[in-house]
């Protein structure tokens, strides 16, 4: 506690980083919400300035635009249907319905109310609780990554849709195109076609571009040729309570922001899964809590704020392998590294003992709890004014508009026409998963999870002297196993169970 | 009087092409040059980039003009290779990446790499290497490099050791050094330097094989027991080569080098051959360097090509072993 008043202090004493929290909060929110920039491409391309400034403001310029960044990406989300950065794809699923039907304005308080309780919540788990864990955490091993990765993909079963087969399917199409890329053990390529461009693995954004935005433009292009675009955008509703969150509502979503925002963080503290990973799990696992889980996808408010809770949640909580393992959770992280670095901060366990660098450290940390409200006032009532503009254009400037900006935000991750090439391919596969009823969410999130589960799941193996028998002999991967194979027997049988009850409900349950 | 005018006008295009043409050769460099860097930005080779790029302008033969760092990540730095290859060869577009990833890239391909290093390019000068290190959790019996040597024939063919990709450096320098000391082992690759630090300090691994600026920071947690170079790093002065314990001395290291066309004009290579040795030389840099555990050092153009050369012929017949030929 005292440590954090010390970084306050620290802060205040300080106006060039105080003068760069608010910078990066604004600047966050534009890149976020511009589909064409990601936070971590514009964190990589701020890099350089900070070589220019004292360590303090460069790493709280860098930290805040990270989460502001994050929050911003839902306002691509919810008014353009774009994921403005790879935390808010899932943000999109009941965000962009809401603006179809007028309620842009309901839509973004709730993301900013999310992310700010998502972000706060993640903070003060970093704050407090990042030496504890990091000294449990950092005896982790293959084996109980490998459980950890069990319990994720366990949890896609809850956004898998309507058909059993069809999800697995899907998320067998996204494990098998996650694989592609250079061999995680052997190192020699593997599914590439002989391009070497290949052998990084195809890049989440393209992919995630493809697969939601790419496909949607050619639904609505297709609405189009069969009956004229309807000017969605044009039934902006004059309702105040269509433009703001109600009391009833927040009230709602209240549990369900904490529970999203402790899913976010934990996944945070996992190095290698990130928001992307924690916006899905979130929306999955309260839509599978829900009782009117067939609401899901058709715009309501409970579908914004999970996955905007969990995926700021997961910008504090990220901080704790990257400062006490130096294993960047997410992509903004692994930048992250490189700043401290450059800044003579030595991440690892000396990190929190060397008094200097935890000086530091608590001042980032005051930065971090700062910069999220700064943040969030500005988008409480900046954002809204974005979405009322955007509400007068009529669709048929949206639509090549948003395809524009697709083609720029996967260009822009890294440099790359093959990315382009790959946003438009799986924008047809997409189209045509959404048209056979095949699920894009496992799809996504078996392509993120498929190459960390692999990996761990290859190194147990050639670590252990009795082959399968290691998951077991770890306690907390077992532990992890065990729980995972409950969740899926309990979800088995109270699909069963309401089967046999009536033939309605049967495909709300299964859906969840 | 039309002819007259067009005649002076051809003239004069004529003198200020040729003068232009003089200037830009006399004068290099005229417009800033542009790095490219294989990785994405925050990683070694970038950092390292940008630290020598702040630098370069302030070298008396650079007339000031900046550096420009492009991160084109992607096939293990192969991407950006090709770029710099099929650009112009003017001096204006040159590559930094460390000759150890370089040639490896080059092997394991076995012949379909776009780029072949010391055929397409050549090296300008070296600013920097990475150096190899033998390493075991703290808690580790292992208290030296002789107790490793007694250790490893006790266990032999029961070990399992870390490393940060068979790709690596690291791990092809460790897999040549034990494959001398004649020890059976298991090695477990994991992803990146940090993904084997970490295996190593949570006491997955009995060792590891990895960049030697990777324990900096994790002194409660790592011990380095040796290096694979012939000499000792000036960062770390206390940790001694494999060599002094009477171990093999595999003389490995990995420059971290400007490279360039072989083309290039041979203005530009002198330039900025001397550019390169200034920036090794200043303390700024050295600082910024020291910071991330590595070593600024000067290294010119034939020692970082017999350093490469070096490479190639020690780690051939790991590389083949590892990825058979197909």
């Amino acid at each position: 506690m005292l440590d954090i008043i010390g970084g306050f202090e620290t802060l205040f004493s300080n106006p060039s980083a105080l003068g760069f929290v608010f910078l990066a909060a604004f600047v966050g929110i534009v890149v976020g919400a511009l589909p064409g920039l990601t936070a971590s491409a514009a964190i990589a391309m701020l890099l350089p300035l900070s070589f220019h400034l004292g360590p303090l403001s460069a790493l709280a310029f860098l930290y805040v635009i990270g989460k502001s960044g994050r929050y911003g990406g839902s306002i691509a989300a919810i008014l353009f249907n774009t994921p403005g950065t790879a935390a808010s794809a899932a943000t999109m699923q009941d965000g962009y319905p809401m603006t179809q039907q007028g309620k842009a304005g309901k839509a973004l308080k709730t993301a900013t109310l999310a992310s700010i309780v998502g972000d706060y919540i993640g903070e003060i788990i970093l704050i407090f609780g990042a030496v504890s864990i990091a000294v449990y955490t950092s005896r982790f091993g293959p084996a109980e990554y490998f459980a950890i990765y069990f319990m994720a993909f366990v949890v896609i079963g809850s956004v898998v849709g309507k058909s059993v087969v069809k999800g697995i399917l899907s998320t067998l199409l996204g494990a098998i195109v996650g694989l592609i890329g250079l061999d995680t053990i052997t190192a020699e390529p593997r599914m590439t076609m002989g391009i070497a461009e290949l052998e990084d693995g195809l890049a989440l954004v393209p992919l995630l571009i493809g697969v939601f935005v790419v496909s949607e433009i050619i639904v609505q292009a297709e609405r189009a040729a069969k009956q004229g675009l309807e000017e969605s955008y044009k039934n902006r509703s004059d309702e105040p309570d269509d433009n703001r969150m109600t009391w009833d509502e927040f009230k709602r979503c209240v549990p369900l922001m904490f529970r999203s925002s402790l899913v976010g963080s934990f996944i945070g503290m996992m190095p290698g899964l990130g928001s992307s990973v924690a916006c899905f799990v979130a929306y999955g696992e309260e839509k599978r809590r829900s009782k009117i889980s067939d609401k899901w996808g058709t715009g309501i408010v409970e579908g914004i704020a999970a996955p905007e809770s969990a995926n700021n949640a997961v910008s504090g909580p990220s901080m704790i392998p990257l400062l006490t393992l130096g294993v960047p959770g997410s992509t903004v992280a692994a930048i992250l590294i490189g700043v401290f670095l450059i800044h003579g901060i030595q991440v690892g366990p000396t990190l929190f003992t060397n008094p200097d660098s935890r000086e530091l450290i608590f001042a980032l940390f005051a930065c971090g709890l700062l910069g999220i409200a700064a943040y969030g006032i500005i988008g409480y009532f900046g954002g809204p004014a974005i979405g009322r503009i955007i509400a007068y254009m009529p669709a048929r400037l949206i639509y090549p508009f948003i395809f524009l900006t697709a083609i720029a935000a996967s260009y822009s991750s890294r440099a790359s026409v093959l990315d382009i090439l790959i946003a438009l391919i799986f924008g047809v596969i997409g189209y045509i998963m959404r048209r056979t009823d095949f699920s894009t969410a496992a799809f996504v999130i078996a392509f993120v999870l498929i190459e960390g589960a692999e990996e761990a799941f290859r190194q147990s193996l050639l670590l252990s002297n009795d082959g399968l028998l290691i998951f077991v002999k770890e306690p907390v991967s077992l532990a992890f196993l065990l729980l995972g194979a409950g969740v899926l027997v309990f979800r088995t049988i109270s699909v069963l169970r309401s089967g046999k009850k009536s033939e309605t409900t049967t495909e709300a349950a299964t859906s969840s | 009087m039309k002819f007259h005018k067009t005649l002076t006008a051809i003239g004069a295009l004529a003198l200020t092409t040729a003068l232009g043409s003089f200037a830009a050769q006399a004068d290099y460099p005229e417009k800033p040059i542009k790095i490219y860097v294989g990785f994405s930005a925050g990683g070694g080779t970038d950092t390292t980039a940008r630290a020598f790029a702040s630098f370069l302008h302030e070298s008396e033969g650079m007339n000031g003009m900046p550096a420009v760092v492009v991160n084109k990540p992607g096939g293990t730095g192969m991407i950006a290779a090709k770029i710099v290859k099929e650009s112009r060869p003017d001096g204006y577009t040159l590559y930094m990446i460390n000759s150890g990833t370089f040639s490896i890239t080059d092997m394991k391909s076995f012949g379909k790499a776009p780029v072949k290093p010391l055929e397409d390019f050549q090296i300008i000068g070296c600013m920097s290497q990475l150096v190899t290190a033998l390493q075991v959790p703290i808690s580790s019996p292992i208290k030296s490099a002789d107790d490793f040597a007694k250790w490893a024939k006790d266990n032999n063919g029961k070990i399992k050791w870390g490393n940060s990709g068979r790709g690596s450096m690291h791990t092809l320098a460790g897999m040549l050094f034990l494959k001398r000391m004649g020890i059976q082992s298991q090695d477990i690759p994991f992803k990146g330097g940090s993904g084997a630090r970490n295996a190593l300090a949570a006491e997955k691994v009995d060792f590891a094989f990895n960049g030697i600026h990777m324990a900096a920071g994790f002194e409660s947690k790592i011990r380095v027991l040796g290096v694979t170079s012939s000499e000792r790093d000036k960062v770390h002065p206390d940790v001694p080569t494999l060599g002094e314990a009477k171990m093999p001395n595999l003389g490995i290291v990995g420059p971290m080098c400007l490279w360039g066309s072989k083309d290039l004009p041979a203005e530009a290579v002198t330039k900025l051959g001397a550019a390169i040795k200034h920036v090794a030389g200043l303390k700024g840099y050295a600082r910024l360097m020291k910071k991330q555990g590595l070593l600024a050092i000067h290294r010119s153009a034939e020692e970082g090509t017999a350093a490469t050369k070096k490479l190639y012929t020690e780690l051939r017949p790991v590389v083949e072993e590892v990825f058979a030929k197909k």
